[in-house]
This record gives structure tokens, sequence and C-alpha cells, in this order.
């Protein structure tokens, strides 16, 4: 076998250009591969941070009840207890806020626009949310009921209102009768959140329960209440976090239901996986390629050397032992491919988690909640299976023309010129 | 184990050959390459084949040598015929009872002198690295080329790679030796070199060394020349 293996990385190094153009093919696949993956990774990443951050945090707590009737956004569904599940939570050492959802009208008294709003108790929200740290002009809202309002910069900009403008916002109350008050714009939030950006009204929670008829005190109404959670040093282990904090929380409040994000982002969480299968479609093809490559590489190789595989022949080497020489000469492309492909992968990736790609100039006319500045993430597995999917190849591809040698017939090879 | 294990081995075994015919089919036509070839090879011969191109000297050399099978015929060592072996069979004969030198010289260009020469040893695993080696630099001293072991064919002249090709044939102390027109590629003088050097071999060491050839030089050598004429033996003189 030593024999075998250093005739083998010989010819692979005497033979530089094949060597050099088959692994930079290979590098090429397999390091687009690596890289491509670290950024998707890091979209997706920074798409479910988004979510946590801006509108879904990393769990919440309702009522089943509420949940099923979602669209509706019931009020009479709400929490029977937000103080009892802001404790449980507090229990455990997480951040949570309760927050109540409601169907408005917005009127600026010529036009009138429907939202889901969100009452939000100024003091704690911040905690969990970051919408607060989005304000673009004005003010967040303040502790202290105000009759102000806190609107999402192109919402405000499709109501031709700005600050310190006057709105009329209507909803229907827990006693299913229409209450309406005017309001004061107290700031405008740019999030990387469209749907903040688009859609989003915040209110103080006082002012919404007034607004909704719904209660005062600490056990007025909140339909949900609002958790953070530590950041995660990937996404598998932030779903996973959240996953283990949503069972503990649900041992806590029995009857009360908690979604992690896994719940909360399974709509994207599906055009993840989706997105996975299409990321393999350019690797797949690069490595096609490079399965030509090195299929050519060795045919040269096995052509370049027909009189010297007689010689071995003639000397005892049976055609097994051919075939394995050639064989090993795949291994060595594949090697050079699959360590310059990971490297140059891990490379591309230290790029782009280092500096990171400029996404804000795609934020307006994307769907998902990507923006900012988009950081990869180290994969250690697709590094792995880069690597062993570059050798598979390259084993697989060696085959053609090392059976191709193994069976040339030790006289017809010697006679070759 | 191996089909010929080294304790089989018997210095004085001789091939014997026996109605070895064998048959080429071309399209439709048929070449006797040879036809019905009688011949006993004893151990320790310097024997030369002549004969005009296309004779069958060549083809008589690859079957003597298990690389090609004969159409009819036996060829037996130690009581067995090698013709009817299966490849595996001929595989392990030709590793551990045959070796060869070319008229193109034929080394491994990505390997040194002394790898050439070990490469016969390391095909056939019967040895330990260390005698491997002994025995590698023994043989490329007997050859002359002391000091260029670590050479590489590219860097040797076509005289010194032909003397390395011979180390290599020798290296495993073969049963035979076949060389197929060895002093094709030399100038007179280097061929007049390799000559002497296969015939000194011949002579300390006993090795049995059977060449085609159209040179009159080694036929000038050669103790026993066995002429071959459209496939059969037309002449066998001893000297």
């Amino acid at each position: 076998m030593g024999t075998l293996w250093k005739i083998a990385l010989r010819n692979t190094a005497r033979h530089g250009r094949r060597t050099i153009i088959t692994a930079v093919v290979m590098m090429v696949g397999i390091g687009v591969f690596v890289s491509f993956d670290s950024v998707i990774t890091g979209m997706d990443r920074m798409a479910i941070d988004t979510m946590a951050d801006y509108t879904t945090s990393s769990l919440k707590i309702r009522t089943p009840a509420y949940v099923d009737d979602i669209e509706a956004a019931p009020l009479d569904k709400g929490l029977p207890s937000p103080t009892a599940a802001l404790a449980a939570a507090a229990s455990d050492g997480m951040r949570s806020t309760p927050r109540l959802r409601f169907v408005a009208r917005i009127s600026n008294y010529t036009d009138e626009i429907p939202v889901l709003a969100d009452a939000v108790d100024p003091s704690t929200d911040g905690t969990v949310f970051k919408v607060a740290t989005s304000v673009e002009s004005g003010s967040w809202l303040p502790s202290a009921p105000s009759h102000e309002v806190v609107l999402g910069a192109e919402l405000a900009s499709e109501l031709k209102v700005g600050v310190g403008d006057a709105l009329l916002i209507s909803a229907q109350t827990v006693n299913d009768v229409t209450n309406a008050d005017e309001y004061t714009v107290a700031g405008l939030v740019t999030t990387p959140a469209t749907e903040v950006n688009r859609g989003g009204l915040y209110m103080g929670l006082q002012d919404a329960r007034q607004l909704l008829d719904a209660g005062t005190g600490p056990d007025g109404l909140a339909t949900e209440i609002d958790v953070a959670l530590p950041r995660a040093p990937s996404l598998d282990s932030a779903l996973a976090q959240g996953d283990a904090a949503a069972a503990r929380l649900r041992a806590a409040l029995p009857g009360l239901r908690v979604d992690a994000l896994r719940d909360l982002g399974a709509s994207y969480l599906a055009l993840r996986n989706a997105k996975a299968s299409y990321s393999m479609v350019p690797v797949l093809i690069v490595l096609a390629i490079s399965a030509v490559g090195i299929i050519n590489t060795i045919l040269m190789s096995v052509f370049s050397r027909v009189r010297e595989i007689g010689v071995l022949r003639a000397y005892g080497m049976t055609p097994r032992e051919i075939k394995r020489l050639f064989t090993l000469e795949g291994l060595c492309l594949g090697l050079a491919g699959s360590v310059l492909g990971v490297g140059l992968g891990a490379l591309l990736d230290f790029l782009a988690i280092s500096r990171g790609i400029d996404m804000r100039g795609l934020a307006g006319g994307w769907s998902l909640p990507v923006s900012g500045i988009l950081r990869g993430e180290w994969n250690p597995r697709t590094m792995v299976i880069g690597f062993v999917f570059g050798i598979v190849v390259s084993l697989l591809a060696a085959r053609i023309p090392a059976r191709r040698a193994a069976r040339l017939e030790p006289t017809d090879a010697l006679r070759f010129q | 184990m191996s089909t010929y294990a080294a304790e089989q081995r018997s210095p004085s075994a001789a091939l014997h050959l026996e109605g070895v015919t064998k048959i080429y089919h071309k399209g439709e036509s048929e070449v006797r390459a040879l036809d019905g070839v009688n011949l006993d090879i004893d151990a320790g011969e310097f024997l030369t084949v002549v004969g005009p191109s296309g004779s069958g000297k060549t083809t008589f050399l690859n079957i003597l040598g298990c690389l090609d099978s004969p159409t009819d015929g036996r060829i037996v060592y130690d009581g067995r015929d090698l013709g009817g072996m299966a490849e595996k069979e001929r595989s392990a004969y030709r590793r551990e009872r045959i070796s060869f030198v070319f008229q193109s010289y034929n080394l491994i260009p990505v390997l040194t002198v002394r790898e050439n020469v070990e490469l016969p040893l390391l095909i056939e695993r019967r040895l330990d690295s260390r005698e491997i080696h002994r025995r590698a630099e023994e043989i490329i001293a007997a050859v002359g080329l002391a000091g260029k072991e670590d050479r590489y064919p590219r860097e040797l002249s076509g005289g010194q790679e032909q003397r390395v090709a011979i180390a290599r044939a020798l290296v495993k102390d073969p049963l035979v030796i076949l060389a197929d027109e060895p002093t094709a590629n030399l100038d007179s003088r280097t061929a007049e070199e390799i000559v002497a050097l296969m015939k000194g071999i011949n002579v300390d060491r006993g090795s049995t060394f059977v060449f085609s050839t159209h040179d009159r030089l080694m036929m000038e050598h050669a103790r026993r020349v066995v002429t071959i004429r459209d496939g059969r033996i037309t002449a066998d003189e001893r000297k």
C-alpha cells in the first residue's frame, strides 16, 4: 500500500498543472458550498433574531383559545392572570413583558387604515423588544399614560402624519362596542422588520386598556406575555434553548400555551429548509464539473502511463492493485481539492463573519425580515460535509479511469507507443 | 501463502515448453505467432532468441513470462502447467519468478533509482523493508550505479537507465530474466557494456537470461541461440 501511495502522490504532484486545475475547480465548488451555507445560516439567524427582537419575542405565553382564534385577536381570550405568567418567567430568570394586541382603525380624519395594534408596557417592553431603540424621530412612549402613540415610519407616511400630529384611533372594546379617542404621535420607528415599519402601532398599556375598557392595574387585560432569552451562539442552539425554556414554562403554567421560536418562526424555518435544498444546486453543478475534471485528469494519467501499467503488471501487480493505484490518485486529487475547498470556505466564512454583507440596500424589496449587516455563521458540520462530499465524488469519479487501467492487458500495455 | 513461496524454489529448476502454440485472430484471418514450440530452458542459461521481425520472438517471451497464455501446448515449471493458470496465479508467478528487461527501459519516472529497484520486492511483499533496502543497495552497486541511488530516471543516460532496469530485474533473484531487445535503444559501446554486465551477472550469480535480439553482439555472447521463424524453432545452437 505504501508503494501505491508513493506512486500515486508523486504522479499527482508530477502532473502539477492538471492537478492544480482539477483541485481549483473542486476548491471553488466546496468553498462556495461552505460559504454559501454560512451566509444562509447567518441570514436565517438574522431573520430569526429580527423576529425575536421586533415582532414575536423568543417565547410567547398565551391562552390556547386565543391562539386558536388568533386572526381575530379576540380580547375575551386574553390571559386570566398576566402577573402569574410574568412571575413564572421571572422566577426562571427570564425577562418578560405583557402586551395587548387588538384590532384598531387609525384615522387622520381623512383616511382610515385598519392595523393590528400593540399595547405595551413602556417600562418593561424594552427589556424584551428593540422597538423602543428604533425610534427614528420623536420619542418612545412614556411610562405614564399620555394618550400618545408610536407608529411605524411607513405607516405614518401613508397616513401623512408626523410627530406631534393627532390621530383618531377606534377599536371594539371587550364589551364589543366601538370606542374611539384622539392620540398624539410621539415617535416614528424604523426597524429591520418591515411589518413593524408598515403596520406598527404602539400604545401604552394603560391607554389601551382605557380605550378597550379592559380593566386596570397589574392584572388588567394582556393577550400575551413576551419573553426574551439570552442570545445563543448559533441558530440551532437558539432554537434548542427556546424549546427547553418553553418546556419549563409549560410545566410552571399549566393551562397556558407557551410557544418557542421554533413555533413562532415555523413558516420562516420551513422556507429555510427549502432554501437549504436550493443552496445545494449550484454546489452540485460545480462538483459535477469537478468530477468530470477528475475523470479527465486520471484518464489522461492512465493514457500517459500505459507502458508503466504494463511494467507493473509484468512485475506481478494484480488488476485490483492497478485499480487501487489510480483510485488513490483520485483520492489525492480529492484530498487536495477538499482541503483547499474547506480552506477557501473558511476564509470566505471569516470574511462574512468579520466584515459582514451590507443588506440595507436590499431590505425594502425583500419580504424576509433581513436588514442591516448580514453576518455569516461558522458551521463545522457543513465543512465536514463539504470535505467528505469532495472525497466521495473523487473516489467515484476515479473509479471509471481506474477500472479502465485495470482492464489493460499487460502485453497490449507494454506494446503501447 | 503465495503460490510460489520462497522455500519451493529450486535453483536447478528448468522450464519445459511442449507444443506451445499461440494463435491470434485478426478479423476473419488467423495468425499463428507460435506454432508447436518445444524447448527446455535450464537454470543459469544465457539464451538468445533470434529471428526476423514478426517471427514470434516477443510472443515467445510473453508466454514464457506468463504475460500471455498459449492457445495450445504446455509450459511446465516445477511440475505445473503455467499455461493453464488463472490471471491471479499468473500474476503471482510473475511476481515471484519472472523479471523483465525492456527495450525502452520502462522505469517508473516518479521513483528514484533505489525505489525503482526496490519495486519488484515491494510488489512481492515477501521481505521486510530492511532486507529490501539491503538487496537494492547490493544490486545497484553490482550494476555500477552506486552513488546514484537517489537520482530519478530523467537524470540518467540511456545506458544507466538500462542498468537500473537490469538491477530491477535481478533484485528478486528470479527464476528467469526475460529481456526483449535490451540493447536496441543503446549505442554500440553502451550495448557492449550492458551485455558484458548481464553476462557477468549470469556467471557470478547463476541468473538465467532469455533475450530476444537482432543485435549481433548479443548473439556472440550468448551460449545458446534459438532461432524462430514463422512461429517455429528452426535452429537451437549451443556454444
